[in-house]
């Protein structure tokens, strides 16, 4: 199976968004049915709420075309919940992978 | 810094490593446990939090890399791999090191568990650029005060918040040094990416702040976003929430709001999560359910930290002050009675009324000081379920640690002198007690050996006992030892009882190969005379297939005692009261005597004149004492029983030690002095005096 692994610039932040969302939308387009597009944001120093939701379209959208969608080192600070200074996240995606 | 802040912090620093200890192996034990994974990472932060504000730089360094590698798999949801909880053990372990002596604690080992750690957290390299969030201290929040209040605001960024520059995250992050929120996300409205509009923002946010600041700083915080975006800030009324101190169940919380009873008694009676079957079955709205729970979660927050707060009304001592303070106490307490003869002697019915109340109170305060020193024995045994971890791991044998009567009390000195022996004790258990996983399953005996650690009180003692359901101890290879040693004669008959008592002489040790565990040299002769020196009784009892059990007799307290006084001749002694069992008078006997029959008991006789020699002529009539030491009596015949006496015990030095029957002495109201009788010893030598028939 085809396995793409998108990385997430340094400053991952609001500024970034529309390129990592090219990129993303990229890697999707290249992907078959059964592929795993790894979204890897361990260099990541500034991320905010702009790609948590980023992320969570991504995981939809990679469920619409069969693909596994994995978040690799989505912890702490990089968690979706950390971007977004919360608790709980309703409506993100129970499909997406997360690696360490 | 301030030397006893410091001191402060260590201790501390202590308490919540060994919580880390317990939380990480029930986490090896069950590694889906959120509740301990969430429990360690508390202790973690705390201890990071506290060393650098302390000025331990490496301690808190170090700990927030181990918080980060818990934190990957914590916020992830993954179970805890055995990798994971024995490098956060060994962690602990050089957390510890760093903290007590930090000049044996290696860097090199530092290194090498932050690398682990790395590579278990799938972290090829070091990634650590993105710093922690930074949030302010939390303040301390008084909960029983009036003046909080809980408010749910709901936030609704415009979708051209980013476009403006706003961070609505950030936003939330203030909000969150008010008080104590909650704080939800919802991010329903985000479509596929491919109709994702990046800069526009989709999500909203709804808080639950209980604090003390008034509703205009809430609105503060959103002061650019007015006009802009929706907020709206209400009064949460948290009274069906929360009920005093309990939070309400769900139910109870949507009944208070109406919600028919007739549906939730329904939704109750089919045994299905109330919310769930509000939504999919009744139509009540997802999002009522919802913030009913989310409110109760936020509840739950708030008793919890309410809990905490109150827990945090202790305040700490050195146990070198409260020593000083039991010594002064003894003081009082024979001054006081000195104080008691005097005013008896002078006939003043006016002193002896004051003389009365001071003897109260004197009374008052020994025990409330006594009480003082009294620590659970659960904070020694906690220590044992490490060791029976790594014993298991290093010997490749499955064990259970069972504990029980860990609230049982015992004073902190005797519990400081415990730790070692019962090390032994273990150790020992595990390494020559308990049988390869694979010879049990042969034995027909359950795979995993079982260690039990037990307190109990009994009296004046403390019984602490280790045993296990081992092969029991291996009579002909102690015997055989013992004879290859010198330390019996190869023709010497010994009862079962005997040869068992063997294993406590100095230097035996019938391990064949020395292992990192036990067998090194170092017998139970150690842990014999730990015992000895605590006034205790170290006692073995075994069975051939079945196990092995060491009991621990301590006294309960090694400075002041109820006592009973008596009289042999112009001799006084002192009887531990919590020891006596009963007393009658007779005429004394002529022949001498070994036993006496009472109901349907035969009783171990002896007389304190016979005991410790007496000149005098014996009265006609003599008063006999009966103690009893667990499951041991002893009758004690004395001239005279005087009565209770406040003893404060002092030491007899080292003759007295060769004396069988005697702890101490004690200084009488004229000055006098009465020896302590140690009736255990009595009892253990007197036990094999009953004739067999």
């Amino acid at each position: 199976m085809l396995e793409i692994t998108v990385m997430a610039p340094e400053d991952s932040g609001i500024a970034a968004v529309a390129g990592i969302k090219a990129e993303l939308m990229a890697s999707l387009q290249k992907a078959k049915p059964g592929s795993t597009i790894r979204f890897d944001i361990s260099k990541a120093k500034r991320v905010d709420s702009s790609l948590a939701q980023l992320i969570i379209a991504f995981g939809h959208e990679a469920a619409t075309k069969g693909c596994t969608a994995a978040i690799r080192d989505g912890a702490g600070s990089r968690s979706l919940p950390g971007m977004c200074c919360c608790d709980s996240l309703d409506g993100s995606n129970m499909e997406l992978h997360h690696e360490r | 810094m301030n030397d006893k802040l410091i001191e402060t912090f260590l201790d501390e620093a202590h308490e919540l490593l060994d919580g880390l200890e317990d939380h990480l192996l029930n986490l090896e034990r069950n590694p889906s446990d959120i509740e301990a994974m969430n429990a360690a990472f508390r202790a973690l932060h705390s201890i990071k939090g506290s060393a650098s504000m302390f000025g331990f730089e490496a301690v808190g360094a170090f700990a927030h890399e181990v918080e980060a590698a818990l934190d990957h798999f914590r916020s992830l949801s993954l179970p805890a791999t055995p990798e994971l909880s024995d490098a956060v053990l060994r962690s602990r372990d050089h957390i510890r090191a760093l903290l007590d002596t930090p000049d044996s604690a290696s860097t090199e080992e530092r290194e090498d568990l932050i690398a682990t750690l790395a590579a278990i957290s799938g972290k090829v390299t070091e990634v650590h650029e993105v710093p922690p969030p930074v949030t302010a201290p939390k303040k301390i929040i008084d909960f029983n005060s009036s003046a909080l209040k809980t408010f749910r605001i709901r936030y609704k960024p415009s979708a051209d918040a980013y476009h403006r520059g706003v961070k609505p995250e950030s936003l939330i992050r203030e909000l969150k040094e008010l008080g104590e929120a909650s704080i939800r996300c919802d991010a329903v409205g985000i479509p596929p990416l491919s109709a994702l509009d990046p800069e526009t923002c989709y999500l909203s946010w709804t808080v639950l702040l209980t604090t003390s600041v008034p509703k205009s700083a809430i609105a503060d915080v959103f002061i650019f976003e007015e006009g802009s975006s929706s907020i709206v800030v209400e009064e949460a009324d948290q009274d069906d929430v929360i009920d005093g101190n309990e939070v309400r169940k769900l139910g109870e919380i949507l009944a208070a709001r109406s919600l028919p009873e007739k549906d939730i008694d329904a939704a109750l009676s089919r045994q299905r999560t109330i919310g769930d079957i509000l939504v999919k079955d009744l139509g009540t709205p997802k999002a009522v359910v919802d913030d009913a729970l989310f409110e109760q979660q936020h509840a739950r927050n708030i008793v919890q930290a309410a809990r905490e707060e109150s827990d945090r009304k202790t305040i700490r001592i050195r146990s070198d002050k409260l020593d000083g303070l039991l010594n002064l106490v003894g003081e009082l307490v024979t001054v006081q009675a000195q104080l008691s003869q005097t005013v008896k002697d002078s006939g003043d019915r006016h002193l002896h009324g004051i003389s009365d109340y001071v003897k109260r109170l004197a009374g008052e305060l020994r025990a409330t000081s006594m009480e003082l020193r009294l620590v659970p024995v659960d904070s020694l045994f906690a220590k044992f379920k490490r060791l029976a971890r790594d014993l298991s791991k290093n010997l490749n044998k499955e064990l259970e640690l069972r504990l029980e009567g860990g609230d049982t009390e015992i004073d902190k000195s005797v519990i400081d002198v415990l730790n070692d022996p019962l090390v032994h004790l273990v150790r020992n258990a595990a390494d020559h007690g308990l049988e390869q996983t694979a010879d049990r399953i042969r034995m027909g005996k359950p795979p995993a050996g079982t260690i039990t650690m037990k307190a109990q009180h009994a009296g004046a003692f403390v019984r602490i006992s280790v045993s296990d359901d081992g092969d029991g101890l291996d009579r002909e290879k102690i015997l055989a030892k013992a004879i290859d040693r010198g330390l019996i004669a190869p023709d010497l008959r010994l009862a079962d009882e005997e040869i068992d008592q063997l294993i406590f002489k100095p230097g035996f040790s019938t391990a064949d190969a020395v292992s990192s565990v036990s067998g090194r040299g170092v017998g139970l002769d150690v842990v014999k005379t730990a015992i000895d020196q605590l006034g205790g009784i170290l006692t073995v009892h075994s069975q051939k297939g079945k196990g092995t059990e060491f009991n621990l007799d301590i006294p309960l307290t090694l400075a002041i005692i109820d006592g009973f006084l008596v009289r042999s001749g112009v001799r006084m002694y002192v009887i531990p009261l919590s020891s006596v069992d009963s007393c009658f008078e007779r005429e004394r006997p002529l022949e001498p005597e070994r036993l006496i029959v009472r109901g349907k008991d035969f009783i171990p006789y002896v007389s304190s004149r016979d005991l410790f020699g007496q000149d005098e002529e014996a009265p006609v009539r003599e008063e006999v004492v009966i103690v009893s030491i667990f499951d041991s009596k002893l009758a004690l015949g004395f001239d005279q029983v005087i009565g209770g006496y406040q003893t404060v015990i002092k030491p007899v030095g080292e003759i007295a030690r060769f004396a069988t029957g005697i702890s101490g002495a004690a200084i009488l109201a004229d000055g006098g002095i009465a020896l302590i009788l140690d009736v255990a010893a009595l009892a253990r030598s007197h036990k094999n005096s009953i004739p067999t028939v």
